[in-house]
This record gives structure tokens, sequence and C-alpha cells, in this order.
């Protein structure tokens, strides 16, 4: 690894970027995402968003509710230059959906667990009969698809954010949604 | 067991290094490592220095590493790190500090006491008040994929993750680097630099017109 490797460093514009970038892909584009060895993943953002001021307060906004992510609340959020710090996704996979929440500079995944958006399927749980070989092995693969998705997505948005396009597309869409001008 | 029951929170790490799988000694050497830099529960707290050291995913109290099937499932190496610290409250050990020094102070019939006796007194009652207390008990799980070269970590605070990382260090000789967003890219990814300029977008200004 080179020591001048700038993926080591923490820049602390790029996760908000990044988790204003889901946002917009939940409430505006609303498209799957091809994930090689997976399939299609569809993503949500759900009913809670942190934000930070930027105006070296640390001052802190929690915005829940079931339909924080397009709130008026948010979006007042982002006009005014809050940014967004925390963000609770749901990734719905082909055979199953996981809910997370992507923390901070390092997007820390916190809460992870499977959830079961029909009510007839079977909880996947430990039973009295599964070695801990078998759950360790099978909790590792499903973290190991989480982070493949995440690179997937975060790729998806570095190659919209670095093209040359972003100004005059992307980001225009997001301050229509933003502003209400859809 | 957090590591494969209920809602997980996690920090994740590149491993600079790899055991060589090509010596055949390579899990002896990680057994070795992690015994060798396992908890010790000490006989008797005399300050408050912090305790720190591995135990094994199935109990904070086991921290028995010579059963390898206890900490390997081939690509992980898994356990726990438990960061033990006994501290004293303040106001009471003030209170019966000064409660002994007059004590002391009516049975040898003096007004004031010699600095010596007062850091005795000290010394004894803080003995005295850590052998009565039991430690405040921190632990988190980790799994370390020694193939792919990475490490969750199921905490995210970050002095615990700093002294993860320094245990680590000092158990293996290996640096973990916390992974950033960046790092979801390829190390030859043309974005990346543009990434780190790019800046946040605001969204102060309406869309221009259509």
């Amino acid at each position: 690894m080179s020591e001048l490797d700038l993926r080591d460093e923490v820049y602390p514009h790029i996760a908000p970027e990044f988790y204003v970038w889901l946002l917009y892909q939940s409430e505006v584009r609303d498209e799957s995402f091809e994930v090689e060895g997976i399939g299609p993943v569809e993503l949500y953002l759900q009913d809670r968003l942190s934000f930070t001021s930027t105006d070296g307060e640390n001052a802190r906004a929690v915005i829940t509710g079931q339909d924080a992510p397009n709130s008026a609340e948010t979006k007042a959020a982002l006009i005014t230059g809050k940014i967004l710090s925390d963000v609770k996704v749901i990734l719905k996979l082909p055979a199953c959906s996981y809910m997370l929440t992507l923390k901070g500079d390092l997007c820390d995944i916190s809460s992870l667990k499977q959830v079961n958006e029909d009510a007839d399927a079977e909880p996947d749980v430990i039973e009295e009969d599964d070695t801990f070989d078998a759950f360790l092995l099978l909790r590792m693969k499903e973290y190991e698809d989480i982070v493949l998705i995440l690179e997937t997505l975060f790729r998806t948005f570095a190659e919209q954010r670095a093209s040359e396009d972003w100004h005059t597309t992307t980001l225009q869409e997001m301050r229509r949604w933003v502003h209400d001008e859809e | 067991m957090k590591l494969i029951k209920g809602a997980r929170t996690m920090r994740r790490y590149i491993v600079d290094g790899k055991p060589s799988k090509e010596d055949s000694e390579w899990l002896s050497t990680l057994q070795n490592q992690l015994q060798v830099n396992a908890f010790v529960n000490p006989q008797n707290y005399q300050r408050s220095d912090e305790q720190i050291g591995w135990v094994t995913a199935e109990s904070i109290l086991d921290a028995d590493f010579s059963l390898m099937e206890k900490w390997f499932l081939d690509p992980y190496v898994y356990g726990q790190i438990r960061i033990d610290k006994k501290t004293l409250p303040s106001n009471l050990f003030r209170a019966m500090f000064e409660m002994r020094v007059k004590e002391w102070m009516l049975t040898n019939n003096r007004d004031r006491i010699p600095k010596n006796e007062k850091a005795d007194i000290k010394d004894v009652l803080q003995a005295e008040l850590f052998a009565q207390t039991l430690p405040r008990v921190k632990t988190a799980e980790f799994c370390w994929n020694v193939d792919q070269q990475y490490l969750i970590l199921l905490n995210i605070s970050d002095s615990f993750n700093e002294k993860f990382c320094e245990h680590f260090y000092t158990t293996f000789g290996l640096t973990l680097r916390p992974q950033t967003p960046l790092m979801f890219l390829k190390s030859s990814d043309p974005n990346i630099e543009t990434m780190t300029k790019c800046g946040v977008s605001g969204f102060r200004a309406r869309a221009l017109p259509q």
C-alpha cells in the first residue's frame, strides 16, 4: 500500500454527500442497483435521519417519522446547509431485506439486521440445534453481501459525483426535489 | 453473542499484512499470540490502571485459547476484547481520607499531619477501597478475515476502537486502518482525486430552469 494513498484520509464531506445521494436515490430516482453475485437491490431510506450543523456548534437535529426522508423538515435542513450525518436504510435483496444505519464520516454500519417485509415469512433465528460455526459463516456472508452492496452504491455515487454532468443534471434534479419543484 | 445474534453495530478495518499460511506453524503462532495477550484477572488492583486482554467469543470469563475451535473458523479469527477499569467514587474517597487524617491528628495529639503520614493514609485507603470495588467491564466482539485482510469490531466508540487497535498491534504486530468510504473504490479508480476535492453540494439555490 502506497504511503500516499488518498483513500486513507477521512474527508468530512464525502460521507454526508454520499448520504444525500442515497436520499435522492430513495426519494427521487427509485431505481434498483444491479449488484454482482446478488442481483437487483432496491434502496429505501427509513424513518430516521440525523443532521449536524456546519457552524461548528455541533448542533444535531434528528428527523423521525414514517415520511421523514420526504418531509418538509428534511428539505428545510438541506436548504439551510445542514449536513446529513446518519441515515437509516433498507436494502431489499431478491431473497431478503436488511435494515441498517450508516453513521458518521466512516460510514460505520449500525444496527444491522435482517427484516422480513412478508409477515408470513419464517424469521431467520438461531435454533438450538444450529451450530455456532454455521451461524458465524452465515452472518459473515450476510455482512460481506452488505459491504458488496455498499461498495456498488458508493462506486455509482462516485462516478456521478466526479462527472462533469453532476452540476448540470444530478444536482439540478436534487435541488428540484428539495425545493418541491418536480 | 452479537457476532451471530441480534442487530450488529460495527467498524471495519483493513489489516495491513496477514500470517503466512505457507508456514505450517502459523495457527500455533496466532494461538500463542492470543494466549500471551489474553485477559488476566489481576490478584488485586492497587491503582486505577486499565486491564486489557483477549477473551473468547463464548464468555468474557474465558481467556483460554488452547482449543482452536473456540477462536478460529477458517478464514475467521474471532473473539472479544475485554477492558476492565476500577475507579473510586471521588467524593466518598475524599470524605474518608479527611476523616482518617482527623483521626490520626486526634490519636497523635497533633494539630498538623506530616506529609509522609498523609501519603501513607492515602495509599492504604486506596488499596482498601480498590479491594472492595468491582471494575467497570467493557467488551466488544471482533471477527478477522485473515485471507481478505479485513476485521470488524462490534463497537464504534472512537476511544474504545483506539485501545483495540493498540492491543491488536501489540498482539499480532499488524496495523489496523479504519475503512474510509473512499476505500470502497479500487486504488486505481480515476475518480478518487476528484472526490477528495468535491466538497458538499449546496441546496440553498433553486434548480436551473429546465
